[in-house]
């Protein structure tokens, strides 16, 4: 082992990087932790009285969270009484009643396994590190290490990394959507756009609350 | 059990890194999408582009940064743990399965559903779904029968070279005859983006200054010169395709014969590219140029030419490369940079220094330097203009950063299958590359010849990979020389895979995924081929047992509709008779012939514009010159595109013009031969018009073209 004063510059590097790798692997497992959502390529309306089926996200339809909300529902109202989509102009009457059935089609984004494989590879290269340096970890030392990255984590990571994971969730639903919808090529969708931009905030609220 | 601790060992690293690269791929790549969301641009003429400009670069720097880690940790692994099994490893084996099957499980999830199960588009459900089956089992037990036969033939025959090559030439018939289209029928709007610039080559005109070009260089060229120089019948090109998709196929099998030393392991391989590749397609393969052998062949003649050259930095291999670099732009730039990689990766486990590696890449841009040269001086001789280069990456540019009928790859993909071939033919590549450096100085303390693996000369001993370290380590130079030439090649071939796979990423569609398929299969059953020795008699039957099953039968399964119609259309083409004689020519009289009389009657000159879905077949029926310079036109996709098309006929702006009849609503809009849902010929029309001032207006019409006169 390599013989040096308790409190060298180098030995604290070398334990402030391991406590620093232990907080991140498990700020890794809050970032990668699994969500369901409504798959907009799947979840379908399908309409009462004609009883057709359409897939909502190619027909711009789309939802982030469970169900439609209005500036959808009015979307899908019009799509089963008209056979029309995208009619941002306003060019037909919303129908009064709710004619269509929402049938959504819940998709995971992640997994537990994706998450802790993650933390493991953080861990990893906690674990070149330390075959790099020329410093060995016994039992107290590692044990000292782990309760320090915990307590980092609770401190510093656990925040920030409910923040990512808030913004990984939106990322991904927005995408979906998009994806699903521009398969036949990217058309410009400004109304679209715009209610996205006001609906992520509360959204992003209520992922950050827990809810 | 040292062995099996050493698969289990493997196995778990490159699952591990596998499934690592895929979570911070999809992560990333979402958040960058999302971040920076897909823009319509005002260049395009129709809306079907979808641009992602991180898909690419991530998945080449993300890939380049793992390859870097996964030596870092391998050459730290190798000096503090010398790679021996530790006395208590074994005990570790329950643990390390439990890992493992988390790691297969995560992976498998990742899969999602197999590309195309159950579809069957373009063909109708039959009612009666017996005759599935019974094609099915058919075709199965075909394969099986010829596989037993194969192997049994090649265990009587004497080693001669006359018997090989009967052999080997009875193994090209039977490809030939799995792979043969009687008729050699033609997708009317894949090969007009061949017939098209090979016709306008011919009449003249200077590939990329005159003449757009969406697929090849030297392809293009070359069947040109067949076809004005050699008469080469223009729809006798698919009889082409179908003998390049035969050299394909045998290469493949060649290399995992000569690689595994296993004419079973050889013949599962064969038929596994055949029905993937192949008979996994929706329709009949031939009838595609650009997904087949056009785009493929370059890179396994590069492996097989590195097999027999045995050197990376050979002379001929490096003018080979830059030749056929030029042959298939986009294929062509990936093998280029496969090629780069391999040295890149080379020079990391010190197999080549760095004086070498620049001196081979100046030596292969010397060669393309030369090359171009020497096609610009016969361009001049032949009296052609000299050829813009810029053009070259005209197309590549309107697909990559345009984004045209480009399509977002989807989280749950067999794409991921790809990945795990190449990290794990990678880390098996270190991991030898490791072993041969240890043996070498074991074996020559001058440490001469770092590169042990250039002189071997064809012992038949193996040292295995998967044996215990100390087995290989007194297996002598010739033996290690042999274990990492051989995982030269597999690696030379993940990293064509590597980069050739990029087509499949840019357009996501799960067809691609069988387009794509040749080469991870071959690096696949390269790896296999690498190790599969240690492997006794029954278990290496058992082995073969589960890859047919896995390649072959489970496939077959899943797009048993689809192939069973696509057997049947071949077998009604076998009996229709003349099954030589190429069906286009009937094809196309029988179509065009009033509209060939009308354009013969009003357009006498020799330069003729034919606004028209069809171009390229009337050009090809009239054998006139075409005054616009866009073949075919369903090929222009932007402005700039349509500007260059019709800057020469704006300056001849002729009397008379060949126009389709659904521009002046004279006839309901339709699909040609081309079949393409999109046809600018309005906006054609319009352009030229403007451009000349004039207004055109038909005079006399068919059902589907009108000759229009100038007003």
């Amino acid at each position: 082992m390599y013989q040096t004063t308790m409190y060298s510059p180098k030995k604290v590097a070398f334990f402030t990087a391991n406590i620093l790798v232990v907080s991140l692997a498990l700020g890794s497992l809050i970032i990668f932790r699994p969500y369901s959502f409504v798959d907009n390529d799947k979840a379908k309306v399908i309409c009462v009285e004609s009883g057709a089926s359409f897939d909502i996200g190619p027909n711009f339809i789309y939802t982030l969270e469970d169900k439609l909300d209005s500036f959808n529902d009015q979307k899908a109202r019009k799509l089963c009484q008209y056979n029309i989509i995208r009619d941002y102009g306003n060019t037909y009457q919303t129908p009064d009643k709710v004619n269509y059935q929402f049938k959504p089609v819940y998709t995971k984004d992640s997994s537990w396994g994706d998450a802790i494989l993650i933390a493991l590879t953080i861990l990893s290269l906690g674990i070149l590190l330390v075959k790099l340096s020329k410093y060995t970890l016994n039992l107290r030392n590692t044990i000292f290490i782990l309760i320090l990255g915990i307590v980092l984590f609770f401190l510093f990571i656990k925040k920030p990394a409910n923040i990512i994971f808030c913004q990984r969730q939106i990322a991904q639903k927005v995408v979906n959507f998009k994806n699903s919808a521009f398969k036949g090529g990217v058309i410009p969708i400004p109304e679209d756009d715009q209610h996205i931009k006001s609906i992520i905030k509360p959204l992003y609220e209520k992922c950050l609350q827990g809810r | 059990m040292n062995t099996f601790n050493r698969i289990t060992d493997f196995s778990i690293v490159t699952l591990f890194i596998t499934n690592v690269w895929i979570i911070l791929f999809t992560n990333i790549l979402t958040f960058l999408s999302y971040l920076y969301p897909p823009t319509t641009n005002s260049q395009l003429l129709r809306p079907i582009s979808f641009p992602n400009p991180f898909k690419i670069p991530l998945y080449l720097l993300l890939t380049i940064t793992f390859v870097i880690i996964i030596w870092v940790f391998n050459t730290v692994k190798n000096h503090s743990n010398p790679n021996q099994v530790k006395p208590g490893e074994t005990r570790n084996l329950l643990l390390k399965l439990f890992f493992l099957i988390i790691l297969l499980y995560l992976f498998f999830s990742k899969l999602g559903s197999y590309p195309m199960a159950r579809e069957y588009y373009p063909y109708a459900l039959r009612p009666d779904k017996t005759i599935y089956n019974l094609v099915v089992f058919s075709y199965l037990l075909s394969i099986a029968f010829i596989i037993f036969e194969l192997s049994i033939i090649y265990r009587f025959i004497k080693r001669s070279l006359l018997i090989s090559t009967f052999y080997f030439l009875l193994i090209a018939l039977v490809i030939a005859f799995f792979t043969f289209e009687a008729r050699f029928p033609i997708s009317g709007h894949d090969y007009s983006f061949f017939f098209g610039p090979i016709l306008e080559i011919a009449n003249g005109k200077t590939i990329y200054t005159d003449i757009p070009i969406q697929h090849g260089f030297l392809s293009i060229l070359s069947m040109a010169f067949l076809y004005k120089l050699l008469s080469l019948k223009l729809f006798y090109l698919p009889a082409i395709i179908w003998l390049l998709y035969i050299i394909q196929y045998f290469l493949t099998f060649y290399l995992i014969l000569r690689i595994s030393k296993s004419i079973g392991l050889a013949l599962i391989g064969l038929f596994s590219i055949i029905n993937l590749n192949y008979f996994s397609l929706s329709e009949l393969p031939v009838s595609y140029p650009q997904i087949g052998p056009m785009r493929w062949l370059p890179s396994l003649l590069t492996i097989f030419l590195l097999y027999k050259l045995k050197k990376i930095d050979n002379k001929i291999l490096l003018t080979a490369v830059a030749f056929l670099s030029l042959w298939f732009i986009d294929a062509g730039i990936s093998l280029v940079l496969g090629y780069l990689l391999t040295i890149f990766i080379f020079c990391l486990v010190g197999n080549i220094d760095i004086k070498r590696a620049i001196k081979t890449i100046l030596l292969l841009c010397l060669n393309l330097i030369i090359i171009i040269t020497v096609i610009n001086i016969l361009h001049l001789l032949f009296g052609y203009k000299l050829i813009k280069l810029g053009n070259i990456f005209h197309t590549l540019q309107k697909y990559t950063s345009l984004g045209i009928a480009q399509l977002p790859i989807p989280n749950q993909t067999y794409f991921w299958l790809v990945m795990l071939i190449y990290f794990a033919s990678l880390i098996y590549f270190f991991k030898t590359s490791y072993k041969n450096k240890k043996t070498i100085q074991v074996g020559d303390a001058s440490g001469r010849d770092q590169s042990g693996w250039q002189s071997w000369k064809g012992s038949h001993q193996r040292a295995e990979f998967f044996q215990p370290s100390a087995g290989s380590s007194t297996g002598g130079k010739e033996t290690t020389g042999r274990i990492h030439f051989d995982s030269t090649i597999l690696l030379f071939s993940a990293n064509l895979m590597f980069f050739t796979s990029i087509y499949y990423l840019g357009r996501a569609h799960p067809h691609n995924l069988f387009n794509i398929s040749s080469l991870p299969i071959l690096t696949l059953f390269l790896l296999l081929g690498n190790t599969i020795n240690y492997l006794n008699p029954l278990k290496k039957i058992i082995l073969f047992i589960f890859i047919f099953s896995l390649f072959i039968i489970y496939p077959v399964l899943m797009r048993k509709i689809s192939l069973s119609e696509m057997i049947i259309v071949k077998l009604k083409r076998l009996t229709q008779g003349q099954i030589f004689k190429t069906e286009m020519d009937e094809i196309l009289t029988k179509r065009y012939s009033k509209e060939l009389s009308l354009i013969n009657k009003y357009l006498k000159e020799s330069g003729v514009a034919i606004i028209h879905n069809d171009d390229t077949y009337l050009l090809y029926l009239t054998k006139k010159k075409n005054l616009l310079d866009a073949n075919p036109q369903v090929g222009i996709d932007t402005k700039d595109d349509l500007a260059q098309a019709i800057d020469n006929f704006a300056k001849e702006c002729p009397e008379k013009v060949a126009v389709d009849c659904s521009v002046f609503a004279k006839c309901q809009q339709y699909v040609g031969i081309n079949q393409s849902g999109f046809y600018p010929g309005s906006l054609i029309l319009l352009a030229v018009e403007k451009q000349c001032r004039i207004k055109y207006q038909p005079v006399e019409c068919t059902k589907q073209l009108c000759i229009a006169q100038k007003k």
